[in-house]
């Protein structure tokens, strides 16, 4: 893997080459954590605040508790490293799936850093901290924005830093290429899916109390692992053109190679006195199908009283793209049905197929969050989602072929988040 | 005729904020390095880049190591107010962004004024922010807030 030779070279390289900054080794140690209880009122559909962690309807104490532990060691002048942990929910349990950030960094000026090993992405706003809740407002980032970024929130690979003050503002650049493997379950099966040449460009200002982000990013989709896909597409794939002309096109829609997603992004923050005021824009196109071309977005806002923050806010995200209609498999009136039957079938399962990765939802909620102490925060958030027919992308349906009823889903959570 | 409590809410209580914004305001701070840093002195700017973890160094590239005065405590939140117009409790969430995402570690938290001025009169690289009343001889002030 590309970020364990680089870390281990690197560290080597500098042990050798500065000597004389030996004493100048430091670990620091630090951690957060946000424990959560919350409640889903439609036992059908089940929730998870991000794409790659366990849907679950009811009460769930894990849907949405986290904790995270990282350590920064400063190697040498200009020269240090950060690891980061982060335990959460995630439907694929392993060390490489909760790895978050484990990265060498390098600043040649104050102006550059340049960064290679495990990475985290800044497409978004909250991309860079999405499960530090002491640091935002709410009790998880909002869903139809953030659920399935999530998943390439970190990569292995390099970037590349430029900052620089203008005049009162504060001006970063970044531009970042790698590759991950999200690593998430469908339907009880390992699904994994690589991304290949992962590459994001950013641009972050700040000024007194502004912060705007703006963001495009691309990545192609390389290979992916879940045992029923590959069945689908071999079904797909043998039938006759002369029977079906339509399968080919749905098993190249559903099959990873050659097809890519393009992202862009805007995001902008206003925190003055006692307002906090944010709202982000996202577009995505992609040629694979289980992946949403979606656009979403969110605005929320915040009013202090004292230690509390009294917040509401809306968020949304729409497929960009018409579902695809299946067309019935036409049989020569000879056709046996042993093999009709079977087509016909996939035909239909197709259909379900095509609809059951659409995204259509929209949702609003309301909120506090209120400062215990120095270093804890309790949050209360109530959710109302309301999910379109065939807009539950975001969601797991215990039966998927509810695919074209409407959801009305609430979510109560209550929540403590806090640094140490 | 104006009663006591009328009194009160018109004329005296306005007086009392007054007078309790000017001591609010009342904490002059300077802001002080080791005396063999090259630095003479700095801007708001340049205070606020490095107390903001934009910039780790100071602007003549050596490394900046930023001290705080105790969590908590009126002196801290009176500095953060003056320098960004942002109170502890912003700072705070400010710099778990920054420390999570790995960006910069936040100061280091020193317990008084006292262990402020002996830090940075043991480090070359040390900067902090001390009540203009008690400057020693020990540090040098490279910037004084109006």
């Amino acid at each position: 893997m590309l970020f364990r030779g680089t870390i281990a070279i690197a560290i080597l390289v500098i042990s050798a080459a500065n000597k004389s900054y030996a004493d100048e080794v430091d670990v620091q140690f630090s951690g957060f954590a946000s424990l959560t209880l919350s409640y889903t009122d439609d036992s059908d559909i089940g929730f998870a605040s991000s794409y790659s962690n366990v849907n679950e309807s009811g009460f769930s104490a894990t849907r949405d508790s986290i904790l995270g532990g990282q350590a920064n060691i400063s190697l040498a002048k200009n020269w240090d490293s950060v690891f980061q942990v982060v335990i959460q929910d995630h439907a694929f349990k392993s060390f490489d799936n909760f790895l978050e950030l484990a990265f060498v960094r390098y600043r040649p000026t104050r102006h550059w850093a340049i960064r290679a090993g495990r990475l985290n992405s800044d497409l978004y706003l909250l991309s860079e901290y999405p499960y530090v809740g002491y640091a935002y407002l709410w009790v998880r980032p909002p869903h139809s924005h953030y659920s399935f970024a999530n998943i390439a929130g970190n990569f292995d690979g390099v970037d590349v830093e430029y900052s620089k003050a203008i005049n009162d503002g504060f001006l970063r650049l970044k531009l970042a290429y790698g590759s991950t493997t999200a690593k998430l379950q469908a339907y009880n099966d390992d699904f994994f899916i690589d991304f290949d040449n992962l590459t994001t460009f950013s641009a972050t200002y700040s000024l007194d109390a502004w912060t705007m982000r703006f963001s495009l990013s691309k990545s192609d989709f390389g290979d992916y692992k879940l045992t029923s896909l590959d069945e689908y597409l071999a079904a797909l794939n043998s039938i006759p053109q002369s029977i079906w002309p339509q399968a080919q096109k749905i098993s190249n829609k559903f099959n990873t190679k050659g097809n890519s997603i393009k992202y862009a992004a805007f995001g902008l923050t206003y925190d003055h006195n006692n307002w906090l005021i944010q709202s982000e824009v996202g577009i995505s196109e992609s040629d694979w199908i289980v992946a949403p071309s979606v656009l979403s977005g969110y605005i929320s806002a915040g009013y202090r009283v004292d230690n509390a923050i009294f917040y509401t806010g809306f968020t949304a995200a729409k497929h960009r793209h018409d579902v695809i209609k299946v067309n019935d498999p036409a049989f020569p009136p000879s056709t046996p049905e042993q093999f009709s039957v079977p087509v016909q079938q996939l035909a239909v399962a197709s259909q379900s197929a095509v609809k059951i990765t659409n995204v259509h939802q929209h949702s609003i909620n309301v909120g506090v969050k209120w400062q215990l102490s120095e270093r804890i925060a309790l949050k209360a958030q109530l959710d109302r989602f309301d999910i379109k027919p065939q807009g539950a992308g975001l969601w797991s349906l215990s039966n998927p072929s509810d695919v074209d009823e409407g959801h009305k889903v609430h979510i109560l959570s209550l929540n403590a988040s806090m640094v140490f | 005729m104006m009663s006591p409590r009328n009194l009160f809410i018109t004329a005296l209580l306005p007086l009392c904020l007054l007078f309790m914004s000017f001591y609010a305001k009342s904490t002059e701070f300077v802001v002080v390095v080791n005396k063999s840093n090259a630095i003479n002195a700095l801007s708001k700017r340049e205070i606020i880049d490095i107390y903001m973890g934009r910039y780790l160094t100071f602007p003549d590239g050596e490394t900046s190591k930023p001290l705080d005065l105790p969590a908590q405590s009126t002196l801290k939140n009176d500095f953060y107010l003056q320098l960004v117009n942002k109170n502890e409790q912003k700072i705070n969430a400010y710099w778990a962004r920054l420390l999570f995402s790995g960006r910069a570690k936040p100061p280091t938290p020193s317990t008084s004024v006292e262990d402020a001025i002996n830090k940075i009169a043991a480090s070359q690289f040390a900067i902090g922010y001390i009540p203009l009343s008690q400057v020693t001889d020990e540090v040098k002030v490279v910037y004084t807030f109006d």
